[in-house]
């Protein structure tokens, strides 16, 4: 075969399993081919290593635009004094409004869809390479899916006999997003009381829901425990405790 | 809710878009940073490690380690990050909060067997290749960059790059890689 080829085959993985075992014999046998694959495998390197700092070089240009935007966003001061006009005389005609809801209270289904947001499954890597077809991988397919059902079902059968910590934690979420308050909140509590990596994540969905039940008292008892330094969602914690004052 | 991300495919990310690249990497940018953030890292730190996974994801679907998703997106991105702030700790011998349990970090099952974590760095000779590579015409580095590191095959550079024929690209395939070796060995002395 023609050995060109073989090798064009090997780069672009379109190796056949007769022509992998040829292609081994010739590294071994054959100096020249030898040379010429060390050659196309050096090239490569040297192409995805410049890619990297390609990429890199983008994501650092990303991360820069990202933090532009988050800055003030300072109008220039040509315009500013029309803005400023404009903002009085909304100042003036928000007042009114701002007294009515000064009475009203938060906007509490406002404040949960604000602030909600599904947790990504960060301790069940599903591999490509996973030939255990575990209850436990099921699981997280299905909640990776959107099948919270299936998921809540999934991770009820294997919490009882696993001593993993986060179970309570994800069967929480899966019935949280499936809207079942009560059974999120037992589960929820579980990872609060137990012995959780996950306990912060469990105090914020539980403001969350206290939120949605329009609980204002319960929901600042859970944002209280998120405000000190390091917390998850510490400052998202901290906007949430000012709008329920 | 409210999973309002749309599913990335391979094919997306291997065409390399500035678009797909920054969509993939804002989506999962808030999560994973404020999933960092209990890891007593600074905020560059934080962010550097994002990056870095971000990277070493893109590299394991463009060498071909992922072949296809079998988790989100997310998941190896967490997964990755993981792993690297982990390491970043054992390194600095960071003071973690005493709340914190370590062994979080490492008890995921990473898929260590099909990811790539770490690459070799360049050897003297991968350096000076890389420089030659540099001096190449941008069509022949289009070219090669489009095999090697995209994985298009023939048919594939064809249509992209508006090919007559698949004999048309060999040909030039062939021609890029001579030059290199000829620019290479000029230079050996």
């Amino acid at each position: 075969m023609d050995k060109e080829l073989l090798l064009y085959n090997y780069f672009s993985k379109q190796l056949t399993a007769d022509q992998q075992k040829l292609f081994e014999d010739l590294l071994k046998s054959d100096s020249d081919f030898k040379k010429q694959f060390d050659f196309e495998k050096d090239v490569k390197e040297v192409i995805l290593n410049q890619e990297t700092v390609k990429l890199k070089n983008k994501l650092v240009g990303f991360e820069k635009e990202i933090s532009k935007d988050k800055s003030v966003r300072k109008l220039p001061r040509s315009i500013y004094q029309k803005w400023a006009m404009a903002a009085s005389i909304a100042l003036l005609m928000g007042l009114g409004w701002l007294g009515y809801t000064n009475f009203a209270g938060p906007n509490y289904n406002d404040l949960y869809q604000e602030n909600f947001q599904g947790y990504p499954n960060t301790v069940y890597t599903i591999t490509r390479s996973d030939s255990d077809q575990t209850r436990e991988r099921d699981a997280f397919v299905a909640y990776e899916s959107g099948d919270f059902k299936g998921a809540a079902d999934g991770f009820k059968t294997i919490s009882k006999n696993s001593p993993t910590n986060y179970l309570d934690f994800y069967l929480g979420m899966s019935y949280l997003q499936l809207h079942q308050l009560k059974q999120a909140k037992t589960y929820f509590t579980n990872t609060i009381n137990g012995k959780s990596n996950f306990v912060d994540e469990a105090n914020w969905y539980m403001a969350l829901i206290a939120i949605k039940e329009e609980n204002k008292a319960t929901a600042k008892q859970y944002l209280m425990q998120l405000t000190a330094a390091d917390s998850y969602n510490q400052a998202k914690a901290k906007q949430l405790l000012e709008k329920l004052d | 809710m409210e999973n309002d991300q749309v599913e990335i495919k391979l094919e997306d990310l291997r065409t390399g878009s500035d678009t797909v690249l920054r969509k993939v990497y804002e989506e999962n940018r808030e999560k994973f940073l404020n999933y960092a953030r209990r890891y007593n890292l600074s905020e560059d730190e934080n962010i550097d490690v994002y990056q870095d996974a971000y990277i070493i994801f893109y590299d394991n679907v463009m060498s071909g380690k992922i072949e296809r998703f079998t988790s989100s997106v997310s998941t190896y991105l967490f997964a990755i990050g993981k792993y690297l702030i982990f390491d970043l700790i054992r390194k600095n011998k960071k003071t973690v909060g005493s709340d914190f349990d370590l062994s979080r970090v490492g008890d995921d099952n990473l898929p260590t067997d099909t990811i790539e974590m770490e690459r070799a760095e360049l050897t003297t000779e991968q350096f000076l290749l890389q420089k030659h590579f540099t001096t190449l015409g941008t069509k022949c580095q289009e070219l090669l960059t489009l095999f090697y590191y995209r994985g298009y095959n023939i048919q594939e550079i064809m249509a992209h790059e508006n090919y007559n024929s698949e004999n048309v690209v060999k040909a030039a395939k062939s021609r890029c890689m001579k030059t290199l070796r000829e620019r290479i060995q000029e230079n050996a002395y």
